[in-house]
């Protein structure tokens, strides 16, 4: 009935969670020393999504990001290589570019007029020699660069932890996805990202991605009867050690050509099954091969949604058109599936801070006991695998929302103070 | 060929105008018996909306109607006419009549658990301004007008949405029809969990 937490507001992650039982407290929906904790160790070991290269094709080209609470600018320096450092300033950490996204060869911040190329190097202090009488060490002033930076079929990830694992082996079987929704496109690119505001817990959002397909009969059913889908039946749901989830429909599913996109249904190899949804570890999200989503924890009860539409740069201005209208149309800040998910969310948090609420278990128990460990249906995955209606995904993104909120924080880039060299002649 | 302005930002955002660049040129107004029938169009649209009478406002629409609301964004001045998303961008809304139908259909669904309890909305309809497009005839109107719209759902979950409106209005055989509408909204991120109404 229910479990019993310890008393106090910052209850240990452990606490909260028992996934041979199959339930989670609702309290790691609630506090706010948790999120600190996620911040720490969920949001800095984990590979995080950037942004795609599509928006950085040039040399100058920039786009700003946000890393759990930590904004970066991404931009291809002029070497070519995509990089990733702190939005903030040295100085006195004024947010340095201000833009969305744009090109420069310079990052000029607009307190004291610090100047960064585009590697992040300081190249530019005003007063340099009378202030500073020319003793700053510039090259230790630089911003923040982010640890790694990493690519995959395009998609621009960032990691704060040195020893993690590289992005495709992190990606696990999860690579699959996005090979499958790049294959076809001759110049995949990635447009947007629109922008909104929710008050709900970052994990409602990306624990759903991952996980449910019990929900769209009730919630979404205004939306699918007028669309004309039915709900699968026949697909598996899939959870990596990694803690990504994600749900594929098989082709013997009656429904099968609604969730191929437009791609022939017939064409399906094994290892290619349509996705239906999916989340990689932990706030990057996906829905079928068009809509892809960051679910960015702004507080505790507050997130903020970066939703892209991914399109083949070469499709007829019409044809990309539609695309983008068709997701617009369900998946978006107006989409008429979207508007009953976020119902749900924010009713989910605005009913959750009581006392007796918080230390009340829910339930993630569909399929407790009865998945495999890999698929035949799902070549070259290792990991845990269920039927399409199943909570396999969910409890395989908070094992390892677990194991990264007991864990250590990874050492972060070496921000320690360089003193000031003493004037010259003493 | 559409008649309104497709960027929110003219050559003169932000800049001294250039010296060989005359003094500003006033608007046209339509007459004011035109802009009374304007007006009352627009606010009788607004109270439609606001009682969710949705089939009721498909009545008011064009058959060609295009109702777009682009996403707008944080630019550099040199990089302003790329504020407000084109055709070619990801926005809030790109509609027809047909996608109109299907939304509105979907509201009027007891399952539409995002409108069922209904939120309450107040839209204000103001600044309206307009003018006859060149070469568009008499029956054309180009018409900017502002809406600020108050959402209160449930019980303290409450959204303000502001922005302008560049519309094209044509005279049908029962009236006015709205033809063309785009919504600027003045965000750049929608501080609301949908802007999934009308404005
Ligand atoms: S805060 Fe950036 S130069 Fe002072
Ligand atoms: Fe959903």
């Amino acid at each position: 009935m229910t479990t019993a937490p310890p008393e106090g507001p910052s209850a240990a992650a452990r606490d909260l969670i028992d996934l041979d039982l199959g339930t989670l407290n609702r309290e790691v929906f609630e506090s706010g020393p948790l999120l600190r904790t996620e911040l720490a160790t969920v949001f800095t070991r984990s590979w995080l999504f950037l942004g795609h290269e599509s928006r950085l094709s040039r040399p100058g080209d920039f786009t700003t990001a946000v890393m759990g609470q930590d904004h970066v600018i991404v931009t291809r320096s002029r070497d070519g290589r995509i990089r990733a450092f702190l939005n903030v300033c040295r100085h006195r950490g004024m947010r340095v570019c201000r833009a969305d996204s744009g090109s420069a060869t310079r990052f000029t911040c607009s307190y004291h007029g610090w100047s960064y190329d585009g590697t992040g190097a300081l190249v530019e202090v005003p007063n340099h020699d009378d202030g500073y009488e020319g003793r700053l060490p510039l090259d230790r002033w630089g911003l923040v660069p982010v640890t790694r930076v990493e690519s995959y079929r395009g998609f621009v990830f960032g990691c704060w932890d040195e020893d993690a694992p590289p992005l495709a082996e992190y990606l696990d079987g999860y690579r699959g996805v996005l090979d499958w929704a790049t294959d076809g496109l001759d110049e995949p690119e990635l447009v947007g990202p629109i922008k909104w505001r929710l008050q709900g817990n970052w994990k409602l959002a990306a624990e759903q991605f991952a996980n449910d397909t019990y929900h769209p009969q009730t919630a979404h059913l205004s939306a699918t009867s007028l669309l004309g889908v039915n709900m699968p039946t026949e697909g598996r749901e899939l959870g990596s050690r990694y803690g990504h989830g994600w749900t594929i429909i098989l082709p013997e599913d009656p429904n099968y050509a609604a969730f191929t996109f437009g791609r022939d249904p017939d064409s399906a190899e094994p290892g290619h099954q349509a996705l239906i949804h999916g989340t990689v570890f932990p706030n990057f999200s996906m829905l079928g091969d068009r809509v892809l989503r960051v679910w960015h924890p702004r507080s505790v009860d507050d997130m903020e949604i970066w939703s892209w539409v991914l399109v083949d740069a070469s499709w007829s201005p019409e044809q990309r058109r539609q695309a983008m209208r068709m997701a617009t149309l369900t998946f978006s800040s107006t989409g008429i599936v979207e508007t009953d998910d976020s119902e749900n969310w924010s009713e989910i948090q605005a009913v959750g801070g009581g006392h007796v609420t918080g230390r009340t278990a829910l339930n993630y128990q569909m399929g407790l006991g009865s998945t495999t460990t890999g698929d035949p249906a799902v070549p070259g995955f290792t990991g845990e695998v269920g039927h399409i209606l199943n909570d396999v995904g969910a409890r395989a993104f908070y094992r390892r929302w677990l194991e990264l909120m007991e864990g250590p924080a990874p050492t972060l880039p070496q921000t320690a103070p360089a003193p000031m060299p003493a004037p010259s002649g003493r | 060929m559409t008649a309104t302005p497709t960027t929110t930002i003219s050559t003169q955002s932000f800049r001294p105008r250039p010296p060989e660049a005359g003094p500003v040129e006033r608007p046209r107004p339509v007459d004011p018996a035109e802009q009374h029938e304007i007006e009352q169009f627009l606010y009788f649209e607004a109270q439609l909306l606001d009682e969710a009478r949705y089939s009721d406002w498909l009545d008011l629409l064009a058959e060609e109607v295009a109702y777009r609301m682009p996403s707008r964004g944080n630019r550099l001045h040199r990089d302003l006419t790329r504020e407000a998303g084109g055709p070619g961008d990801l926005g809030h809304y790109d509609e027809d009549l047909a996608t109109l139908r299907l939304r509105t259909a979907r509201v009027q669904q007891t399952v539409a658990w995002s409108d069922n309890p209904p939120p309450r909305v107040v839209r204000a309809v103001t600044n309206v301004q307009a003018t006859r497009p060149p070469d568009r005839g008499e029956d054309v109107f180009a018409v900017r007008s502002v809406v600020n719209a108050y959402r209160n759902r449930l019980a303290d979950d409450t959204d303000h949405f502001t922005g302008f409106r560049a519309d094209v209005l044509r005279r049908g055989p029962e009236g006015l029809l709205l033809a063309e509408r785009t919504v600027y909204l003045a965000d750049s991120v929608i501080l609301a969990k949908n802007a999934s109404l009308f404005l």
